[in-house]
């Protein structure tokens, strides 16, 4: 499995997105409540992201039909991701001095 | 249903294409089907269409470049059209203010799918490259080393250009049009790569900025199909004649050597007794081939007559028979000659060639095996015959 932490922004919500198995059309629309509305991601992005995600175990397929696949977490994706939430969690934690500063 | 087709801007120019399909889209033309070349359109109601373009990205030994159907369908779930492909080119459309978001949020992901295009302009070079290896070592082979073997080719392509020019200029333009694509493909390709890789956005609306580039690919392709054409008339009204028994141009007949017998047909491929006359851009041509049975005898005359358009060129013409002579293969070979009539003359074995003014004859005289003295016989003959065409 290749280096994935730290992830990019991208990565990092899809594989949230993914934490209840999703067709791609449904991971942009996730991604998309998930930040918000802060993050907007084509999908020419979306996927290139699913077939390296896929490349690198982090995702599997769980169902596929002629025109749509439904991808699921893989146990590696899910310690990825729970990896990065903890790692930008103390990231956060560490700079909670800058609360006070304007 | 009302089509016609237009050239599209070249696989590497993404935003040009978007931006020309929708232009065609708004004038009422839709596009129906891209080709390696040509797109085909439909008429329809003139629409405000977005036009995208998404590249293939196979591996080098996919049989396929279309792409992936999953890849397809998310694009289409997101609100586009998927309309045509052309090689590795996949054109999307969707309407304008859809909402339909862009395929690429982030360039440097986009740089990744010019992968394949940049691969497909590099593998281009290889045909030429491999003709022309081996060509240079087949003619290395033949005439001892590769330098002998340009000399001969360089050769052989100016006298082409003498005999053939309409030929040769079709080739030379068609040359010119496709190397100068794959070499404008490769270097736009790659700056646009560096472009994305830097985080700057593909321009979807670039502008006029490939109008002068399409010009000039305009005119060599007008000028490459102008030249294949007349090349074309050329070789279909200039097909070999049965040698006329009085000259139809200044060569000569065996019988102005003294020669009676019967025409004759040799048991080979061209063995019979021909004329054929022919009009380059550059040169009006007889090239002649005659045959008697004396006896139990054979004649024979092979003769090339070239007028061209200026005694300077027929100067620079007569040292190229010489070099590319089939028997002498050499142009050493040949020893000058002094004739009364002529510029200049040179013989070597049976093969003789001359100049005057602007005409040049090479002839192949079967007389001459045991008989050098027919030389001068040949030569006054020639130049009676000349005189007598140049007359009247």
């Amino acid at each position: 499995m290749a280096e994935i932490q730290p992830m990019s922004e991208a990565m990092y919500y899809a594989l949230l997105a993914l934490a209840e198995p999703g067709h791609g059309y449904a991971v942009m629309q996730r991604v998309h409540t998930l930040s918000g509305g802060r993050l907007e991601m084509g999908p020419g992005i979306l996927y290139g992201l699913l077939a390296r995600m896929k490349r690198e175990g982090l995702i599997s397929l769980t169902a596929e039909g002629p025109r749509r696949k439904v991808y699921a977490l893989t146990p590696a994706g899910r310690r990825a991701l729970l990896g990065e939430y903890r790692r930008l969690k103390q990231m956060v934690a560490d700079g909670s001095g800058l609360e006070g500063y304007q | 249903m009302k089509r016609r087709y237009r050239f599209h801007p070249g696989d590497y120019a993404l935003g040009e294409n978007e931006q020309f399909y929708a232009e065609m889209a708004a004038r009422g033309w839709l596009l129906e089907k891209r080709g390696a070349w040509l797109s085909r359109f439909c008429r329809g109601e003139p629409a405000r269409l977005r036009y995208r373009v998404e590249l293939s990205c196979p591996g080098v030994f996919d049989e396929s470049s279309e792409l992936p159907e999953e890849q397809r369908s998310l694009y289409e779930a997101c609100g586009w059209r998927f309309v045509s492909r052309g090689g590795l080119v996949n054109v999307f459309c969707a309407p304008e203010g859809s909402g339909a978001p862009e395929f690429y949020s982030d360039p440097r992901q986009q740089a990744d799918t010019l992968k394949a295009l940049r691969r497909n302009y590099l593998l281009g070079w290889l045909p030429f490259l491999l003709l022309a290896a081996l060509q240079l070592a087949v003619g290395a082979a033949l005439f001892g080393g590769a330098g002998s073997a340009l000399g001969r080719w360089a050769t052989s392509l100016r006298l082409a250009w003498v005999t053939e020019t309409a030929l040769v200029a079709a080739l030379a333009l068609f040359l010119l049009r496709e190397l100068s694509a794959l070499l404008w493909g490769q270097v736009h390709t790659g700056l646009l790569y560096r472009r994305l890789r830097r985080g700057i956005p593909l321009n979807h609306a670039p502008g006029r900025q490939q109008r002068l580039y399409r010009a000039v690919r305009g005119v060599l392709l007008a000028g490459c199909t102008a030249f294949a054409c007349l090349a074309a008339i050329q070789w279909a009204t200039a097909r070999p004649v049965s040698l006329p028994q009085t000259p139809q141009g200044p060569y000569l007949l065996l019988g102005d050597l003294g020669h009676r017998g019967e025409r004759t047909a040799l048991p080979v491929k061209g063995g019979e007794s021909t004329l054929s006359h022919t009009h380059s851009l550059q040169a009006e041509q007889w090239q002649t081939r005659e045959f008697l049975q004396e006896g139990e005898q054979n004649a024979w005359l092979y003769q090339q007559v070239y007028r061209l358009k200026s005694e300077r060129a027929a100067q620079d013409f007569l040292p190229l028979l010489l070099a590319q002579a089939p028997l002498a293969r050499d142009s050493d070979a040949f020893v000058a000659v002094q004739v009364p009539g002529f510029d200049e003359a040179y013989c070597a074995g049976l093969e003789c060639a001359a100049r005057r003014k602007n005409t040049v004859f090479f002839i192949t005289y079967g007389g001459l095996i045991d008989q050098p003295d027919e030389q001068d016989a040949l030569w006054q003959a020639l130049a009676q015959r000349e005189a007598a065409w140049r007359e009247g």
